[in-house]
């Protein structure tokens, strides 16, 4: 008996799947090899711990979780996909509409890039400082709340955190904290605006 | 496409049915039935397929990569791809069989992509099916006493040992055999080769799972 068919045939044997003729087929295999049958038992064996130690299935961590970030990602990929096939005409429009641009935002970034340097070489600082975000160290009180509002429409993320107090940092003070007033940079550590 | 309209989980859950025909599916929707609606933009139908699965296909993958966090993103990745494949299923083979497909092809990238970020590194015994010596001990293996039982934590590491040191193919092969319980038909489908290649794999898989139990 060829090879192939003597492995086909004992792989069935041992699943118990084999017709009577197949079965006389692999007869004199076995009686040639009668450590065969004690194989097959304990393969048997084995298969049962198998099953008892591996489950078919086993439910991925945070489950839920798994489902609605699954959500997520089909519908980020299908806003994309949906962008990406817009029609040829309006993908010819916005190419045009891109090369009208370019100088057009060009010029927006260097007059944006001019202004910025007037203002930060300005005698008033608290003229740009006024407009920026302080940057502030703060402390934890006794308990700290958050509190994270998604707005999908803005498609923003609004952290709000209570509980904190505003800590006067010595070594920033000391050292001029973030302060760049030569590159038009300013944020406030020392309050003085 | 409907998705956007409602995602939810656990609207469906139980054993997955008989066949994508509907067969035994007599108080759940089937298969066949949800892959239809998906089909049409249905995303609530989407949702109950990846409930219903999710944990087949999660436990093949961690049976396969061994580890946890690459196993959930894997999975996630399975399902991503059964979403944009669902409009071309034709269901000649079983929903779940085809499931066992893309899973099949997603960690087979990820062991090949491993396999290149890795090279000369742990990982190099990955998709090299003769590596391993049949007899050979990779991990330490505690010498039982003849009349020690087993508790199923150890015989749970003492089989997961032993299947991490057969290769991918074999590995794969006893998984979707004895553990997922496939026809040879349905296996030979999800691996992409001959029934008669799967009959050989599953031979020596199951000569070398032996040999390897044996010893430790």
């Amino acid at each position: 008996m060829k090879n192939d068919r003597k492995e086909e045939l004992l792989t069935r044997w041992m699943d118990d799947g084999l017709s009577d003729e197949e079965l006389r087929e692999l007869e004199p295999v076995l009686d040639e090899s009668p450590e065969l049958h004690h194989e097959r038992a304990d393969y048997i064996r084995l298969r049962e711990d198998l099953r008892a130690a591996m489950p078919a299935e086993v439910d991925p961590p945070f489950p839920d979780y798994f489902n609605s970030r699954l959500g997520r990602v089909i519908r980020e990929g299908s806003r994309a996909s949906s962008s990406a096939e817009s029609p040829r005409a309006a993908r010819g429009l916005n190419r045009l509409w891109f090369w009208w641009m370019v100088p057009a935002a060009t010029g927006a970034v260097v007059f944006a890039f001019l202004l910025g340097m007037k203002s930060g070489q300005s005698a008033n600082p608290a003229a740009v400082v006024d407009s920026a975000a302080g940057s502030e160290v703060y402390s934890p009180l006794a308990s700290v709340s958050t509190e994270v509002i998604l707005d999908r429409e803005s498609n923003s993320t609004l952290l709000i955190v209570e509980g904190l107090a505003p800590l006067e940092d010595v070594d920033l003070a000391v050292g001029g904290g973030f302060r760049d007033g030569h590159h038009g940079y300013y944020v406030n550590t020392e309050k003085v605006y | 496409m409907n998705f956007f309209s409602h995602i939810a989980s656990n609207l469906v859950k139980g054993p997955v049915p008989g066949d994508a025909g509907g067969e035994g599916a007599s108080e759940e929707i089937s298969d066949a039935e949800l892959v239809s609606r998906c089909q049409k933009g249905d995303y609530d139908a989407f949702d109950a397929l990846v409930t219903r699965h999710r944990g087949r296909v999660y436990a093949m993958i961690q049976n396969m990569v061994k580890n946890e966090a690459d196993s959930w993103d894997l999975a996630q990745e399975v399902f991503v791809k059964v979403w944009k494949a669902l409009p071309k299923f034709e269901a000649r083979a079983r929903f779940s069989t085809w499931m066992y497909r893309i899973t099949h092809n997603v960690v087979y990238d990820w062991m090949r992509k491993r396999k290149v970020e890795t090279a000369g590194e742990l990982d190099d015994n990955l998709l090299d099916r003769e590596s391993v010596a049949a007899g050979a001990h990779a991990t330490p293996v505690r010498e039982a006493r003849p009349d020690e039982a087993l508790s199923q934590g150890e015989l749970r590491a003492s089989i997961e040992g032993a299947l991490e040191k057969l290769s991918p193919e074999h590995r794969e092969a006893i998984l979707l055999r004895e553990v997922q319980g496939l026809e040879y038909k349905e296996i030979a489908d999800v691996m992409d080769c001959s029934i008669g290649t799967v009959m050989s794999r599953l031979f020596y898989a199951r000569k070398k799972l032996q040999s390897l139990l044996t010893k430790s």
